[in-house]
């Protein structure tokens, strides 16, 4: 007889309960024991993360002005100087990228979900992954010589675009996939009643699907705030507070990674305080995130 | 009348309104690979075929060849991946089989979604200082040159930042095998541990590697982490705790030093080549993921 499926027959026959029942229960506890122990341990490298961001970077946090005050000058004395122009700069950044990037991207995902035209869409689906998946940096480098380079200078304006593009295809994803689960039922019945596309997108599809894309949303802002290898090349860094779309900025990942890796010790003070605040925000954001998802599936 | 009108109208431009936004999408990536490209082939008369044969980057001398960037960056991949591929497996089967829908599945995951949350110059400079002294210590005991940087640290850094993804894959599929094909598997007397070899990874195994190759694509994008912790030498490693360079991080280091246009087409070309990357990646998941749906 063809064998069908899975397997050889030779896993078949240790499946019909050949061989050692006591050695065959030993394997099972041991690996059940090894996957275990695999898992948990996942918390080592996490926990130390922790506490070693919080040891090094919580105390600088506290001293005064450490929000207020822009970044020291090297070797100015410890506790003096503060992250207030990385952080205006990061604020500036999450707000002008996402309102970019929140309806373009929804718009998009709304596209590839809805559309009729199956083959375009699976395309549109493999150019999303590949954008998504188009480092960061090479981000940076594209809007460097599309819009730093002709403008003649870095500026938040070329750093927020940059920002949008990395969130963009990660909302339209997340869009397009947590729209597909809205009951056809629902649809239907909205058309059956008269409704227009554009209202029952707006009226029913979106509201079923809000949390999921709020979810999605924040997952993307979290990537796009956390990373600095596009800012780089389009913010640049910039040690005043800037509120100008045409200046060059500072954002916290830049800050972090241009005072981590000085040779200054007052810089690498300033660095972990930063650090501090930035894994905050978006542990903080990720976890408001969870409880938007949890209230509502 | 009137109304239906508007509403048709309304209708058409919304509709329009998404395939623009739609259209974004491979409109910036061609947007993309034409900015790239042209600025790349504009200067490459000046830097010639070797750029894609020779591990000389030189750009005092104008000589220009990636092969080294292109080692170090798949070497930290493959050394990453290898590092994870245990944890993620394990972790797959615990939350997708043995434990799936617990409370303690359901906490492992949520630390996992942290891990994935922490934003890369953070595990860049923990890296440096927690996992740098360890090597230190161990090089020195060994007999290397004390770095303590080195891509076996970016590799270590990077398996960690790496993990969630090919995890929370892993454990959708594991956990969207039929139940009656796991149920007829018992049913033959089959302990646990044989219908995850024999039932459950040969029918999630598309799912699983698909996972694995969303790990790597991340892998190779990796800048912020891996330019703080690999050393930053234009050469091949010397030995397992060997300096070194990636794609990625030699743009992140060199990019401010590019001062002739020559060099910076060489660095936009690096750029190039990771698109290029990156696209044959998500073209080979996607041939992957297609066998499994």
């Amino acid at each position: 007889m063809k064998e069908q499926g899975l397997g050889r027959p030779r896993d078949i026959r240790s499946l019909a309960g050949y061989g050692n029942i006591a050695r065959r229960q030993f394997k099972n506890r041991l690996f059940t024991g090894l996957c275990l122990f695999l898992s948990i341990l996942v918390v080592i490298p996490l926990a130390t993360i922790l506490v070693v961001v919080i040891k090094k970077g919580g105390l600088n946090v506290l001293s005064a002005g450490f929000f207020t005050e822009i970044t020291p000058v090297p070797n100015a004395a410890f506790g003096t100087g503060g992250i207030a122009n990385s952080l205006v700069g990061t604020m500036l950044l999450c707000v002008l990228g996402s309102l970019l990037a929140v309806p373009l991207g929804i718009a998009a995902g709304l596209y590839m979900a809805f559309s009729k035209r199956k083959k375009f869409c699976d395309s549109l689906y493999f150019f999303c992954n590949t954008l998504q998946s188009v480092p960061a940096i090479v981000t940076g480098i594209f809007v460097y010589t599309v819009l730093v380079k002709p403008f003649g200078s870095f500026s938040l304006f070329s750093a927020a675009i940059a920002f949008a593009l990395v969130m963009f295809p990660i909302i339209a994803l997340a869009t397009a996939e947590i729209v597909k689960l809205c009951p056809l039922a629902i649809i239907e019945a909205s058309y059956a009643l008269g409704a227009s596309f554009y209202k029952t997108i707006v009226k029913v599809v979106l509201p079923y699907s809000a949390a999921g894309i709020v979810n999605g949303f924040i997952v993307a802002l979290a990537r796009s705030a956390g990373e600095g290898a596009f800012l780089l090349f389009t913010a640049f860094g910039n040690p005043f507070i800037s509120y100008s779309l045409w200046q060059p900025t500072s954002a916290l990942p830049l800050t972090i990674f241009q005072f981590a890796i000085s040779p200054y010790e007052n810089w690498q003070e300033i660095a972990w305080g930063a650090s501090f605040v930035l894994m905050a925000l978006v542990l903080l954001v990720n976890i408001v995130s969870k409880l938007i998802y949890r209230k509502k599936f | 009348m009137k109304s239906m009108m508007n509403r048709k109208r309304a209708d058409r431009l919304f509709r329009g309104g998404l395939f623009g936004a739609a259209f974004l999408i491979p409109a910036v990536l061609l947007g993309m690979l034409l900015s790239l490209g042209i600025i790349f082939f504009d200067e490459f008369s000046e830097i010639g075929f070797q750029y894609f044969f020779s591990s000389d980057w030189d750009p005092v001398n104008e000589r220009y060849g990636i092969i080294v960037f292109v080692v170090g960056t798949f070497l930290t991949m493959f050394l990453a991946l290898g590092f994870s591929i245990p944890f993620s497996l394990a972790i797959s089967i615990f939350t997708g089989e043995i434990m799936y829908g617990t409370k303690i599945a359901t906490l492992i995951s949520q630390l996992l979604s942290i891990i994935s949350a922490i934003p890369s110059v953070v595990m860049g400079l923990c890296g440096l200082f927690v996992l740098t002294p360890i090597m230190q210590d161990i090089q020195l005991a060994l007999g290397y040159p004390p770095y303590g940087t080195g891509f076996l640290s970016a590799s270590m850094v990077l398996a960690i930042m790496i993990l969630p993804f090919s995890a929370f894959l892993g454990r959708e599929v594991i956990s969207l095998v039929p139940k009656d094909l796991k149920e007829a598997a018992y049913g033959l007397g089959a302990t646990r541990l044989e219908v995850i070899r024999y039932v459950i990874l040969p029918y999630a195994k598309s799912g699983i590697i698909s996972g694995f190759m969303i790990s790597m694509s991340r892998a190779i994008g990796e800048t912020i982490a891996v330019t703080m912790l690999i050393g930053n030498s234009n050469y091949f490693p010397q030995n397992i705790f060997g300096t070194t360079n990636t794609m990625a991080s030699v743009m992140a280091n060199e990019f401010s030093e590019a001062g002739s246009d020559v060099y910076f087409s060489a660095i936009v070309g690096i750029g190039f080549s990771l698109i290029i990357i990156s696209a044959l990646f998500s073209l080979t998941a996607r041939k992957i993921i297609k066998n499994f749906y």
